[in-house]
């Protein structure tokens, strides 16, 4: 902190070559005696700035650009500024990739494979021929580079800076940075690694499984169980589309289907557990019976929410000459116990409990009453919402009939009112 | 005299550790290379291992070796078994793990202190002095270590020594890439499978991507698991669903197959035809799964003898074209696998309970498998338009004589 403004000055020191190399060394020193310890890109940037800093080089701004695996974004900038020493962190949506401001940028030039860009921006006449450029100079920089961060595993992230000196940065400075990327570049890669692991385990196997999967939370045989609004939906005719859909047609299908009933879900708080095939499982955790009729009410919305989606839907697709999706949603209150399951060398979270079949078989249900969501008994109590009876019904695997109800009319408005008696 | 020449002698070592190691193709390169800089630099060592742990429980520790004069470094993954486990922890690496010092031993000459199995496996090759010390990792509690063995009459002298113990925190950086790419790999591995990781690992991470592969598909499911997990506590519908899995997942993967999906009780394999012929495939896929079938039949025989239910699965086979696709919500997907080929699997699977089979076989694999089978004439399936003609193996089936 305190190193920064006075840090502004030029300084003419690091040109004598007996200073850089003493620079160089004890900021070698700092990356593998102390800098390892750092276990976030962010911090590691703030840091790192703070050292170029404090050897007199007049960094104003300095962003690490890494590019990362992930099913929305495409990477990641951790940007430092001098002025507040914090560094802002900006997730690269996927769109950005094809936009024509990122194809023509420095980034896009230094990881298509050039060694560097640099651009001294006081020059007389100079030209910014990035747009960026011209952002940094109404910011009163003088001189901007963009350097290559290696990974061992051959991919190029690079990192970009600039400096307000008049004259720009001296040749040893550049010289300085260029020389600890290589330090730098080994420790992001640590740190990139371990997001990615996390990443992908919360894409591919649960929303909160990647920490507890790597911090070894988690094994073979070990459950939990979760007290929650079971949501359970499945897509009718999906069997039949499968036989006479085209493939790309058919994972479309799927998709526009899983985006209207998933981002409703998970807009209200509730967690996917699971796909299966069409189906798909999840939950509204119920922290405690005192918060139980609110959570039954944000699965109730977010039925309504889907049902509205999926209509907009059909409307599109019916234009498009494609064939409607219609879904059942089963409601329930119970618990879900997962758990690991499987051989040590190939694993599954699977959800299990009598609650779950439940759900599977009211799904099923709604195909053969015809209706798009279904409340289990539990659920129509619990809910206190206003519900109607669609009578008792024989479930396959499940002992006794059960009386299972549709929602009647909109959860939203008829949850102010007061209970409703269920006989 | 020494510090002046150690930080001469490392300076380049560390330099090179985390400038240059990038360039390398992985940790077996890399420990041949930085054994040959560090008998350059006067470390004379004979023998290297790089231990990385295993960043998940279910994951073994991966261990690489180089040896003077050997071909080729080598990964060696611990074994599992009992005796890999004891052998484990009877050795110096456990020591290290645990405690995070580090063991040196001499392994020759009056100090000489020969304390481990291993160490006297060392000795009887000619080996002096042993060095090994504990790698730390910033983002994990376990540790891994490196040891360094030498064959010079002396042993390791003092600077030596110095020189290893100055150049450590540089070794310890470029083994946590190593190990962070290591766990990256075994687990999704683990959890979504081989195929799914090295395409995700590719790119293959947005909405929709689909590619197809042409294959023997094997679906297995429990009969009657509502039923079982209705009645049963939690704990034992867990065990149940890992005794079947542990009948059916290594018979799929012996014959070469990779699981796709676990599905409640069910599961998804294929078996690419790739490196084999279609007919040699299908041919081992029965074998496999006849294999299963056994394995289910004893594996009920000793749940009875402990008083727990007895289950009984099906196995439906079939070739054809599968698609992998990434289907999903925002950030929460699945790697899929869809097509007619695995509905109608499924399908003929749901036909194992009503023809009481353990293992049902469509036409087009009876036609590539060639013998062992014999027909059960022509079936209709829910929500298929074609009909199918269905095999069984034609051996005594093991469930038919239990």
């Amino acid at each position: 902190m305190s190193a920064a403004p006075a840090a502004a000055a030029p300084s003419a020191s690091l040109d004598a070559n007996r200073d850089y190399d003493a620079t160089y060394a004890a900021l070698v020193r700092w990356f593998i005696d102390e800098a390892y310890r750092i276990t976030s890109p962010w911090r590691l940037t703030q840091e790192v700035c703070r050292k170029l800093i404090a050897a007199g080089v007049p960094l104003q701004q300095f962003s690490a650009f890494l590019y990362m695996l992930h099913p929305n974004f495409f990477g990641v900038v951790h940007r430092w500024d001098r002025t507040s020493d914090k560094v802002t962190t900006t997730l690269g949506r996927l769109e950005v990739l094809a936009s024509d401001a990122f194809k023509k940028s420095p980034v896009q030039v230094v990881y298509g494979g050039a060694a560097a860009v640099r651009r001294r921006l006081d020059r007389p006449g100079f030209e910014p021929d990035f747009s960026v450029l011209q952002d940094y100079i109404k910011a009163g920089a003088t001189d901007y580079a963009m350097m290559a961060l290696e990974f061992t595993d051959g991919a190029r992230h690079c990192v970009s800076m600039t400096c307000d000196r008049p004259g720009g940065f001296t040749l040893n400075e550049l010289r300085l940075i260029d020389a600890l990327l290589p330090y730098m570049a080994r420790l992001t890669e640590i740190q990139s690694n371990r997001y990615l692991a996390k990443t992908l385990l919360d894409t591919y196997v649960g929303s909160e499984a990647g920490e507890a999967i790597l911090t070894g939370n988690i094994r073979r045989g070990s459950a939990e169980t979760i007290h929650a609004v079971i949501w359970m939906c499945d897509l009718r005719d999906f069997t039949r589309f499968s036989e006479t859909l085209p493939r790309d047609e058919l994972i479309g299908l799927l998709n526009a289907y899983f985006q209207a009933v998933g981002t409703p879900i998970r807009e209200r708080g509730g967690e996917i557990l699971k796909f299966i095939g069409d189906a798909m499982l999840a939950i509204f955790r119920v922290a405690s019976p005192a918060t139980l009729a609110e959570d039954c009410r944000k699965a109730a919305e977010a039925v309504a929410d889907a049902r509205t989606q999926l209509q907009e839907l059909n409307v599109r697709r019916e234009a498009e000459g494609r064939p409607a999706i219609r879904c059942g949603i089963a409601l329930h209150v119970g618990d879900v116990s997962y758990g690991n399951i499987g051989t040590a060398d190939r694993l599954d979270f699977t959800v299990i409990g009598p609650a779950v079949n439940l759900a599977a078989r009211l799904t099923t249900l709604c195909g053969e009453i015809g209706e798009t969501a279904v409340l289990s008994e539990a659920m129509a109590r619990a809910s206190q919402l206003h519900v109607e009876s669609l009578g008792r019904h024989s479930l396959k695997g499940i002992a006794e009939p059960q009386e299972v109800y549709r929602l009647f009319g909109p959860p939203a408005i008829l949850s102010s009112g007061g209970q409703i008696e269920l006989t | 005299m020494a510090t002046e020449t150690i930080a001469a002698r490392s300076g380049p070592l560390i330099d090179w550790l985390l400038r240059h190691s990038r360039q390398l193709a992985g940790p077996e390169q890399f420990i041949e290379d930085f054994a040959v800089r560090l008998r350059r630099a006067r470390v004379p060592v004979w023998r290297m291992n790089l231990h990385l742990p295993p960043l998940h429980p279910l994951i073994l520790g991966r261990i690489y070796q180089w040896v003077d004069g050997e071909a080729k470094p080598i990964e060696i993954m611990r074994d599992r078994d009992a005796r890999g486990r004891l052998a484990f922890h009877h050795s110096p690496v456990a020591i290290v793990f645990r405690s995070g010092l580090s063991v040196r031993r001499r392994l020759a000459g009056p100090d000489a202190d020969v304390d481990f199995p291993l160490l006297e496996e060392l000795r009887d090759r000619g080996a002096t002095d042993y060095y090994l010390l504990p790698l730390e990792f910033s983002l994990s509690r376990r540790r891994g270590a490196v040891g360094f063995t030498t064959r010079e009459p002396e042993g390791f002298s003092e600077d030596a020594v110095s020189v290893i113990d100055h150049i450590l925190p540089a070794l310890n950086t470029v083994a946590e890439v190593y190990a962070g790419r290591m766990m990256l790999h075994d687990t999704l591995d683990v959890y979504v499978g081989r195929e799914a990781t090295q395409r995700i690992l590719d790119g293959e991470i947005t909405l929709g991507t689909g590619r197809s592969i042409g294959a023997a598909i094997w679906y297995t499911d429990l009969r009657g698991f509502t039923m079982l997990s209705e009645t049963l506590d939690r704990e034992i519908v867990l065990g149940l669903l890992n005794d079947y899995f542990g009948c059916m997942v290594p018979a799929v993967q012996a014959a070469g197959g990779e699981i796709l999906k676990f599905m409640g009780d069910a599961l998804l394999a294929i078996f690419k035809f790739e490196t084999r012929s279609r007919e040699d495939t299908c041919r081992a896929v029965l074998g496999a799964a006849l294999q299963a079938s056994d394995a289910m039949a004893s594996l009920n025989e000793s749940r009875l003898a402990r008083s727990l239910p007895g289950m009984q699965a099906g196995i439906a086979l079939h070739i054809g074209d599968v698609v992998f696709g990434n289907i999903g919500a925002a950030d929460r997907l699945d790697f899929t696998v869809i097509g007619p080929a695995v509905n109608l699997a499924s399908r003929i699977e749901e036909l194992c309970r009503d023809l009481d089979e353990p293992i049902l076989v469509s036409q087009p694999f009876a036609a590539l498998a060639g013998g062992g089978l014999e027909s059960l004439g022509s079936h209709g399936f829910k929500g298929v338009t074609m009909r199918q003609e269905l095999f069984r193996p034609s051996r005594p089936q093991a469930t038919a004589t239990s």
